[in-house]
């Protein structure tokens, strides 16, 4: 009978391991049949280098060119990545590092609660408050780059916070009382010892956060301005994921509109897996 | 005598509770003294309160008065007073670097920036740890790698980068085997003609082999203070001669 019942139980979970990767398999392989129509209609340096997105044919010819997309992306989701490391580490240090026990109890919610708020919260404080602010430094109608960053920032803390922190704490109790025993400052312990020994969970936490960077959608959607320009940190521009968003609902299903809205999916995801890959190379080189 | 620790009626707390009581006790200069006692009568603490670590933690109390070759400790900057006294822990806690930089961490910050000053220190001190022929030829490799008897002794060689007068040792061989113990002892004997050793240990006969004097705490109060061969020989304190008869402990 336990045999019977070990039997079924590891059944089972096989069977849900598999699910799960099959989805993903499912995934991919949906987007990729659905994506590869477009490149019967249009060559695949037209689409990756051309910079007119034009769908339909309201004035002169149709295009299909993602280059100011793809930049957008890159460009968005590095400002993000830059503000969220330094303010994130910062947090950290401090969460880790300073803070003492009771203090840390307190604050850890307060930094997980920010990743609970859905991204189209975000995007409308976004609206409300960074645009403005935006409007009044002169920039026409405030929705830039900069603010998508910005807002992405906020949105990649917690993740970048908590999981730093942990390791912080882990690396500070273990060498810090060895380092103080010699009589050497907390601060230069912390950034000689502390921040080195973390260096590899940061890559990692940043590896998570880039996924995260580059397939938000709504709150970047709501600050970016979404007009297909090269993006420049003041000026307005729009990412893959919102170019999906937005023109999804309205392609006629099977044209070509709809084939390369899925083949810009297919990048977006080819360029998230290369940008992890790099990551993870540079990890293995650098530190090990 | 020089360079040594005096300690006047020394009482600390955790969190209004009595962990040491009342110590008074003069550490000999070149010797190495034995703190022994069973588990949770303040060896640890009063350890701590040498080198003024336990002033820094919340919610402890410190009252008398500790001398540091007639200074008041109290009076002097943390900085300095722990280069002055060292303390190595119970687990060995290399810095996450190679043995080289573990070696010169200390003395960097500390403003040596030369070469091969820098090399003979790490070359000494390591010599100093019996450490030097087993690593010389690898002082580049990671010193996670090393044994942790190694680690412990590299804890050690660290701790004398520095120079102190005092060297504190929190059961330092207590997560080490046999082996790696003994060498640990006879480099500490070898040690004390240069430096005043204390060693917080659990070990009796560690105790009686590698020490000239020997404090026993009972409940955080000092019950008996001798050299070894009084403490083991004529226990004055009943409880001495019952702890070290193993009726408790």
């Amino acid at each position: 009978m336990r045999r019977w019942k070990n039997r079924i139980f590891s059944g089972v979970i096989l069977a849900m391991t598999i699910l799960t990767v099959l989805i993903l398999a499912f995934v991919i392989y949906f987007i990729v049949k659905e994506a590869l129509p477009t490149f019967q209609e249009v060559k695949l340096t037209d689409f990756l280098f051309g910079q007119r997105w034009m769908p339909i044919a309201y004035t002169g010819e149709v295009s299909f060119g993602i280059f100011n997309f793809i930049m957008a992306t890159l460009y968005v989701s590095f400002v993000a990545l830059v503000i969220a490391v330094f303010v994130g580490l910062g947090a950290a240090v401090f969460l880790s590092c300073v803070a003492s026990e009771r203090m840390r109890g307190i604050l850890y919610p307060f930094v997980d609660l920010l990743a609970g708020i859905p991204s189209v919260i975000y995007g409308f404080i976004g609206l409300a408050i960074l645009v403005k602010y935006f409007i009044r430094l002169g920039i026409p109608t405030g929705s830039c780059v900069l603010a998508a960053g910005i807002l992405l920032a906020v949105m990649l803390l917690p993740f970048l916070v908590s999981s730093c922190s942990e390791t912080m704490l882990k690396v500070k109790e273990a060498y810090l009382p060895a380092a103080e025993a010699m009589g050497i400052s907390k601060w230069y312990a912390i950034a000689t010892i502390v921040l080195p020994a973390s260096w590899k969970n940061i890559l990692m936490s940043m590896i998570l956060a880039i996924g995260r960077a580059m397939g938000e959608t709504m709150a970047v959607m709501m600050v970016m301005g979404n007009a297909n320009l090269f993006p420049r940190l003041l000026g307005k521009s729009e990412s893959i994921a919102s170019v999906i968003a937005l023109e999804m609902g309205t392609a006629v299903v099977d044209s070509t509109h709809y084939h390369a809205l899925y083949a810009a999916g297919m990048v977006l995801m080819i360029l998230l897996f290369v940008i992890n890959l790099v990551i993870m190379f540079l990890r293995e080189k650098i530190i090990d | 005598m020089e360079n040594t620790l005096t300690l006047h009626h020394v009482s600390a707390s955790y969190d209004g509770k009595a962990v040491l009581e009342d110590i008074s006790l003069e550490i000999p200069a070149h010797g190495i003294t034995a703190i022994i006692g069973p588990s949770g009568c303040g060896k640890s603490t009063l350890l701590r309160c040498m080198n003024g670590m336990l002033r820094e933690e919340k919610g402890t109390g410190i009252s008398g008065e500790i001398l540091l070759g007639g200074q008041d400790i109290q009076k002097m900057e943390p900085e300095q007073l722990r280069r002055r006294v060292g303390l190595v822990f119970q687990t060995p806690a290399p810095f996450p670097f190679s043995i080289y930089r573990n070696m010169t961490y200390a003395l960097r910050y500390y403003g040596v920036r030369d070469k091969k000053e820098l090399d003979r220190q790490v070359r000494e001190k390591l010599e100093m740890a019996g450490l030097y022929e087993e690593v010389s030829q690898e002082l580049d490799k990671s010193a996670h790698k090393l044994s942790g008897g190694q680690q412990q002794r590299l804890c050690i060689a660290r701790a004398l980068t520095v120079e102190p007068e005092v060297l504190l040792l929190d059961e330092p061989c207590s997560a080490l085997d046999v082996k790696s113990s003994s060498v640990i002892e006879r480099m500490l004997v070898q040690l004390k003609e240069r430096y005043t050793i204390v060693i917080v240990t659990h070990n009796i006969a560690q105790a009686r082999r590698i020490s000239d004097h020997v404090a026993f705490l009972f409940g955080g109060r000092l019950v008996e203070f001798g050299t070894t061969a009084q403490i083991f020989s004529e226990p004055r304190e009943e409880q001495t001669r019952d702890f070290l008869e193993g009726i408790y402990g």
